[in-house]
């Protein structure tokens, strides 16, 4: 499978240079030569690519988390989803808030109106 | 993936946020009347729409009547523990325990004339409508607080 793709990518490369005006192909490589990055790469991220590839040559699925990562990434790169996501869970909150606080203001408008009675009423006055 | 964890996230802090602002905005009114100097009065002022002369007045009123129900109170406690004396001394309706039972009758009736003076006074700086919805509940809730409240439709005996 390896080396299917690998002389695929080699008469992909031919069939490039062939098109390519003679001289041009000389300047890309330089410049691609004098790119330096200076990112480094994520920690075992060498091994992480040979599982996957391990993974993918044995046929085993990838574990599920990995899946619905992969999906919610999917899902995200597209803004209107996005949008949707941070709207619902903004409403939510709003809802919840103004629930908590009604029931919150109920509950303490009919605790001070039995303490108003209490205060002016000597036989329910707590003693 | 670190834009992913940043969408997450952001959503969560976006419903966390907007939950504690329209909490904190509603419970606003709550906190202040907490914080006064009558909160078991405060209520009264925006439940029957008082202004604040008016508000003033009730409070007064209020301040005026405490010490004659704390008085009230004693005189209650006072004849309730004679009553009980009398009633776990004997096993028979004495002339002395009808005459505790009378006192403590009249008191009743004594306490809750002061009362109602005391609501009436209370009614009188509140707007005339507000007034009224205002003894009406007091009255509930301290002459009357047995009272059966009629529904519309009478129950069938018969049945």
């Amino acid at each position: 499978m390896l080396q299917t793709s690998a002389a695929g990518s080699a008469a992909g490369i031919r069939r490039m240079k062939e098109n390519d005006p003679a001289g041009k192909d000389e300047g890309l490589s330089k410049l691609l030569h004098s790119c330096k990055t200076e990112a480094s790469l994520p920690p075992r991220f060498q091994e992480a690519v040979w599982q996957r590839i391990e993974r993918a040559d044995a046929g085993v699925p990838a574990p599920l988390w990995h899946r619905v990562i992969a999906r919610l990434e999917a899902a995200f790169s597209r803004p209107a989803l996005v949008v949707s996501y941070v709207g619902v869970l903004l409403f939510t909150g709003l809802g919840a808030g103004y629930w908590h606080a009604e029931g919150k203001n109920t509950h303490a408008a009919s605790e001070w109106r039995a303490r108003y009675v209490q205060t002016v009423d000597p036989y329910q006055m707590p003693r | 993936m670190k834009r992913l964890w940043l969408i997450l996230l952001g959503g969560v802090v976006a419903g966390l946020i907007a939950y504690a602002c329209i909490y904190l905005h509603a419970t606003s009114v709550q906190r202040s009347v907490e914080q006064s100097a009558h909160p078991e009065l405060a209520w009264l002022k925006t439940e029957y729409h008082l202004s604040e002369a008016q508000f003033a007045q009730v409070a007064q009123l209020h301040d005026a009547y405490l010490p004659k129900c704390a008085a009230m109170c004693a005189r209650i406690d006072e004849q309730n523990a004679k009553v009980q004396e009398l009633l776990a001394a004997t096993n028979a309706v004495s002339p002395e325990i009808k005459e505790a039972l009378a006192e403590t009758a009249r008191l009743r009736a004594e306490c809750e004339t002061a009362m109602l003076q005391h609501f009436y006074e209370t009614s009188r700086p509140m707007p005339p409508e507000q007034g009224k919805r205002y003894l009406a509940w007091v009255q509930s809730k301290t002459l009357l607080p047995g009272q059966m409240i009629p529904t519309k439709q009478p129950m069938d005996m018969d049945k």
